[in-house]
């Protein structure tokens, strides 16, 4: 996977495929949402979806909303007491640490020269304005920087949460 | 710079925040992501348990790695730090509070080498297949030149997706895997057709350079066939077919 196969995708206009339903994890409370991408009305055999991790058994609402290709290539973090550290060199606005909500944009995490390979990891966040930090606005948000069609009727809502803690 | 001022430049780096009845703190450990490792601490005084909280399989969850059982994926990165796994969770009990720092650190390398070397050893496959590009490739290209044809080997008869006749040789294209056995297979058919139709038997064995080949793999397919990542086929076919 090269960075152009990235921006390709990227701007291909793609739909969401399927019901999602919530389904377990692989821990107690974690639960996650797989969401089948179509693209030119193919949903490839382990190809890209959309992806939402939410952790129930968190004091205050932690999830997450990805665009995974593999790999994940765009991720909405909402986790108010979670901090992330971005490595030099930092580019423009971004900051050294983020306390709080954050956001993983391809923009930010793409190799500069041309062909690379794609990270495994998006290292670089910065943070997720307020407006998104929530359900399912985080969700609406990475289906507009992936390009992706979103029908509101089709979002379930989350998981009761769990009070273990 | 004096110490007071490092003190408090410093104080944060084990910030402590409330979380639901017990208490988050942070620690200098990241994940492969950059996100610091932060550790629960619960319970009393005497009694306290520190846990990753399952933030470690969350950590691997948003990268889109879920480990078929999470916990027995964690435990021998506990086990190497003398702590537990249970539930998903990384974690230590009936810790003293003069034994929470210790616990802390010990909770928070568990996390950090369970994320990154699960990441690496149960990383999603990517989605670009070679066997697709190649098609695609050809199709596109060279669509009247190769066939999908059975060539016979010293010992036995070998498929090849892309076989070009022509007087002076044979070549034949296969794509192949970093998949051991799928690679080795493509390796044999490649050698046992060249031991029975010698140099006029050109194989071409391509691989997508993205799938992280080590030298010696790629040494390994060299032992049989030209090998040729798939972002040079199309500068290497031409040389190949004259």
């Amino acid at each position: 996977m090269r960075t152009g196969d990235v921006d390709q995708f990227l701007d291909t206009q793609k739909t969401l495929s399927g019901v999602p339903r919530w389904q377990a994890g692989s821990r107690g409370n974690q639960f996650r949402i797989v969401w089948p991408l179509l693209i030119r009305g193919i949903a490839p055999i382990d190809g890209p979806r959309l992806e939402v991790v939410y952790a129930a058994n968190a004091p205050h609402l932690r999830l997450s909303v990805s665009l995974n290709l593999p790999p994940v290539i765009i991720r909405a973090d909402i986790d108010p007491t979670g901090v992330h550290t971005n490595k030099k060199p930092l580019k423009p606005n971004i900051p050294r640490e983020i306390r709080g909500n954050n956001c993983h944009l391809w923009s930010d995490n793409r190799p500069a020269k041309a062909g690379s390979a794609v990270p495994v990891s998006l290292g670089v966040a910065r943070p997720l304005p307020a407006e998104y930090a929530n359900w399912p606005a985080a969700l609406h948000w990475v289906c507009a920087q992936g390009h992706i069609m979103l029908h509101d009727a089709a979002v379930p809502p989350l998981p009761p949460r769990s009070t273990l803690l | 710079m004096t110490t007071h001022r490092l003190q408090g430049a410093i104080g944060t780096v084990a910030a402590v925040q409330q979380y639901g009845n017990g208490w988050l703190v942070d620690t200098t450990c990241l994940f492969p992501s950059g996100k610091v490792i932060q550790v629960l601490i619960e319970g009393t005084d005497a009694e306290a348990v520190v846990s990753d909280a399952g933030m470690t399989l969350d950590e691997l969850a948003v990268s889109g790695i879920v480990p078929d059982d999470g916990t027995a994926a964690l435990a021998r990165y506990a086990r190497q730090m003398g702590i537990q796994a249970r539930n998903g969770q990384i974690f230590e009990s009936r810790v003293s509070v003069e034994d929470i720092p210790a616990v802390i650190r010990l909770v928070a390398s568990a996390a950090q080498e369970a994320a990154r070397n699960l990441m690496h050893n149960l990383r999603p496959r990517p989605s670009r297949h070679i066997r697709d590009m190649l098609e695609g490739f050809i199709q596109t290209k060279y669509d009247s030149l190769f066939e999908k044809a059975v060539l016979e080997g010293k010992n036995k008869s070998h498929q090849f997706d892309y076989v070009h006749v022509s007087k002076a040789n044979v070549i034949a294209i296969n794509p192949v895997t970093r998949d051991a056995s799928s690679r080795d297979s493509r390796i044999v058919s490649c050698l046992d057709v060249k031991s029975k139709m010698g140099e006029k038997f050109q194989p071409v064995l391509v691989y997508d350079e993205s799938e992280d080949w080590s030298g010696d793999e790629i040494g390994m397919l060299q032992l049989a066939a030209s090998a040729v990542p798939f972002g040079s086929i199309e500068i290497a076919l031409p040389d190949l077919l004259h």
